[in-house]
């Protein structure tokens, strides 16, 4: 899902007519002295940064006259919050907040309709308040076909309990603009935190936008990267490598995720980083479930469906393999409809080119398995290519189960590790 | 007996003009399927693979008034209005195969069908099959693989995972367990026919003893069935797998509904609370064709049989 | 004609080099291409392999990319064919990279 950054979900906000604070975008020190003339003071300075944690981490700071607001901008400016580099703040008038709230629309499995929810403790992330007060969170589903009418709002916002009338007038009013930005902008989470209350009304002091990737076609106006499908961070240059597979081509696809970067995780964790491809989603998921138990952890995800043409597995094992941090190689179908004898010629190509001293045959450990739809085929084929015989590779036919195929690897990897002393 | 398809059942295809659905007409006709119509706007009067097409599904419907299934291979942005169409139509089950149908789209759908008497399979379906019998959508591919892969017998299978459903129909097999009918509900988060109402279709079937399933993490669709077994809502045998223990949080792991967010959906929760409902859950994906054969012969042998 | 070169649809080209095919005594990739291969897009002509469609018909996705031409020339035939598939934005990534991918490594 594509997150946006608090401005980018601030200015829909404002587009939909929810108040924020008058703010400015900001990515160096000389611009910030022309938004103190246009903002006065106090300010808040906010470091634009994907984190959920922004605020705990440093990410904000407070100035209350010019040179405190230089201060602030040289000391976020370039500092590091969980791994991502500031390069924009957002310079914003500071409000006198009376009282904090939290709202938001998203998209409830339960119930498969969207849901408004509300709750008195603003400031808190929603999670932490329904633990520590469950009592203070109200929900209401809404039916997508009727849109969120006033009264619905004002019913939803009735349970509160310590509204007055005025109150809920207004908050009615932004929650109904609020599920306006929800359903224009295909978000999955629109979510204030905290809406304040200040002397002329609601204001919303964070913004939260996350929008449905699938929706990307059509939300043209938004200028983000949809590319990325990893969470809270940007697409990798091998991410958007593997992303222009699909470019000119959609006879099957490709979906190639790196889920540890550098495979700090896996070493943290005392497991040994291979690279997967599997034939399907469900099987990249049922074959980390057998491989980790015995140490080994996949730093990238895989899933090759569709019956992708054979210059698609190709391309797309090269891409696996340039992972160098990778000490093991796996490629697993399901019980597949796909014409597996495809997959193998791809893989057969680029084994070939990536190890040309040894026709082919890996000098890491690993495995290929083909169950389905022209498995024997496909197994023949890395026989006659004589890349079965190389020491450090199994090709597996349809009777092996997910579990066998995590020992059989377990072995080769301990036979490569103690004959060769690994890499 | 089966559920939802069985040899009696028509089916027409929409977006039958296009690439992928041309190869599955083929292929689910190849299977026995009785495809009898298509529909693509602008191309009425032609034919695919025989069978004729019309240029919106009431036409079709108006010339062939035995269709109940719709298999939708249209691209994923048309997904809507095409299942939009196949309901007011009055179908009574529709297949929605594209991947990646915008989420509101398909709460859009979900709620347009609430209510009516259509039920809507995906998206992101691979189809269903009711071995023996008949065939939609793109689960099986050739027909002697689908002859191989699916036979008949008294398991329900119901998967989260496409490729999954076929893997689990196998390794059934191969402990010489065949299958009422199997479904690929989709992965996505937000999917037409649940875990529940596949269950319940299930309990409702007499010939399905047992039924077979793989979950994954990811949303609520485990936790919510395992409250609905508390209930008494299935009172069958169910064995069952969830993949995807060591998902971290934040990632998504191919299917949309595969990530775990916000402290939900963990593989471990999942097969605990299926578990506590009742469910014989396995640790390996693999073992579950043994365990099933076992189950199902403890609930035989209650039964007296 | 001493070259048969066309492009395929998923970006990359096909290069036959048919002074080699004049003695190959197999034509394995024809024979492929029109039995396991199934766009078919290979045949015979004066002895050498020609195509079946116009090169704007193959590169639209008349060929389906199995690869399996150059492979079986490879195995049965003369070694006469070669598939490049290029991946610029991986080329880019491996020459920012620091350490080097394992295949690199020991050989």
């Amino acid at each position: 899902m594509a997150r946006l950054l608090e401005h980018q979900g601030k200015a829909l906000f404002k587009q939909k007519g929810i108040p924020i604070p008058e703010g400015r975008l900001v990515g160096s020190v000389a611009e910030a002295r022309t938004v103190a003339d246009e903002l006065g003071f106090p300010v808040a300075i906010k470091a634009q940064v994907l984190s959920g944690r922004r605020g705990k981490a440093g990410g904000i700071l407070f100035a209350d006259d010019e040179d405190s607001l230089l201060k602030g901008i040289k000391e976020l400016l370039g500092k590091e919050i969980q791994g991502s580099a500031v390069d924009r703040l957002l310079v914003e008038e500071k409000e006198e907040v009376q009282r904090e709230w939290y709202m938001a629309v998203t998209a409830d499995p339960s119930t498969r309709q969207p849901v408004g929810i509300f709750s008195s403790r603003g400031g808190v992330d929603i999670e932490q308040t329904a633990e520590s007060e469950p009592a203070s969170i109200v929900t209401a589903p809404i039916d997508i076909s009727e849109g969120l009418h006033h009264y619905d709002a004002m019913d939803l916002l009735r349970q509160v309990g310590d509204l007055d009338s005025r109150q809920m007038l207004v908050l009615a009013n932004v929650f109904t603009r609020l599920y306006q930005v929800y359903r224009e902008y295909d978000c999955k989470l629109a979510e204030i935190n905290p809406l304040a209350l200040v002397e002329q009304g609601a204001i919303a002091l964070d913004a939260r936008v996350d929008i449905d990737d699938d929706a990307a076609s059509r939300q043209t106006t938004l200028d983000i990267d949809f590319a990325e499908e990893a969470g809270d961070r940007a697409a990798t240059l091998l991410e958007i490598a593997a992303a222009t597979i699909d470019e000119h081509d959609h006879r099957g696809t490709v979906h190639f995720v790196q889920t540890d970067l550098d495979a700090s995780y896996a070493r943290g964790s005392g497991m040994v980083p291979v690279g997967l491809d599997a034939i399907g989603a469900g099987t990249g998921l049922t074959i980390m479930d057998e491989l980790v138990p015995l140490g080994y952890y996949p730093i990238n995800f895989c899933d090759t469906s569709g019956n992708p043409v054979g210059s698609k597995f190709y391309r797309i094992t090269k891409v696996i393999l340039a992972q160098p941090q990778i000490e093991g190689y796996l490629f697993v179908s399901c019980v597949s409809s796909q014409q597996l004898d495809n997959a193998a010629r791809g893989v057969i190509k680029a084994f070939k080119e990536l190890y040309p001293g040894t026709a082919g045959q890996p000098n890491i450990p690993c495995i290929v398995l083909f169950r389905g739809g022209w498995d024997d085929v496909a197994v023949d084929l890395f026989r006659e290519h004589g890349i079965s015989e190389g020491r450090w590779i199994k090709v597996l036919g349809r009777d092996t189960m997910e579990r066998e195929l995590a020992e059989i690897f377990d072995s080769l990897y301990r036979d490569w590790k103690r004959e060769t002393g690994g890499l | 007996m089966a559920i939802l398809i069985d040899e009696s059942t028509a089916v027409m295809v929409q977006g039958i003009t296009g690439r992928e659905a041309q190869v599955r007409v083929r292929l689910m006709k190849e299977y026995g399927t009785s495809v009898v119509a298509g529909v693509t706007p602008g191309r009425g009067g032609m034919t695919v693979e025989g069978v004729p097409v019309y240029n919106t599904v009431k036409e079709a419907v108006e010339n062939h008034p035995g269709v109940t299934v719709s298999a939708i291979f249209v691209p994923a942005r048309a997904a809507k209005v095409a299942a939009f169409e196949a309901i007011d139509a009055g179908l009574g089950l529709i297949t929605l195969h594209p991947e990646r149908v915008p989420q509101q789209d398909m709460l859009e759908v979900i709620s347009h069908a609430r209510g009516g008497d259509t039920r809507v399979i995906g998206p992101n379906t691979i189809g269903l099959v009711s071995p023996g019998k008949s065939l939609v959508g793109m689960i099986g591919a050739r027909a002697d693989l689908a002859r191989e892969f699916f036979k008949p017998g008294p398991v329900g299978v119901v998967s989260r995972s496409g490729g999954n459903t076929t893997t689990l129909c196998y390794y059934l097999n191969r402990v010489g367990l065949g299958q009422t009918t199997a479904i690929g509900i989709g992965g996505d988060a937000f999917v037409g026919t649940t875990l529940i109402d596949v269950l319940t279709l299930f309990e409702e079937d007499s010939e399905t003893e047992m039924v077979a399933f793989f979950g994954e993490v990811g949303t609520s669709v485990e936790e919510d069935a395992s409250e609905f077994i508390k209930q008494g809502g299935f009172t069958k045998p169910l064995v069952g797998y969830v993949s995807g223990r060591y998902a971290r949080p934040g990632v998504r792991f191919g299917h949309a509904g595969a990530m775990v967010s916000r402290g939900l959906g963990t593989a471990q929760g999942k097969a605990a609370a299926l578990r506590e409902a009742g469910a014989n859950m396995v640790d390996h994906f693999g073992d579950i064709g043994e365990v099933a054969k076992k189950v199902l012969a403890a609930e035989r042998a209650s039964r007296g049989q | 004609m001493e070259v048969l070169e066309f492009e395929i649809r998923s970006g990359g080209t096909i290069r036959i080099d048919l002074e080699k095919c004049e003695t190959c005594e197999t034509k394995a990739c024809v024979k492929h291409c029109n039995t396991q291969g199934m766009g078919q897009i290979l045949e015979l002509k004066d002895g050498v392999p020609a195509l079946k469609y116009t090169p704007e018909e193959v590169k639209r996705g008349a060929c389906t990319e199995d690869l399996g031409c150059e492979l079986e020339c490879e195995l049965r035939g003369n070694h006469a064919i070669v598939i490049t598939l290029p991946l610029p934005e991986l080329d880019e990534y491996l020459r920012d990279l620091s350490e080097k991918p394992t295949y690199l490594r020991g050989q």
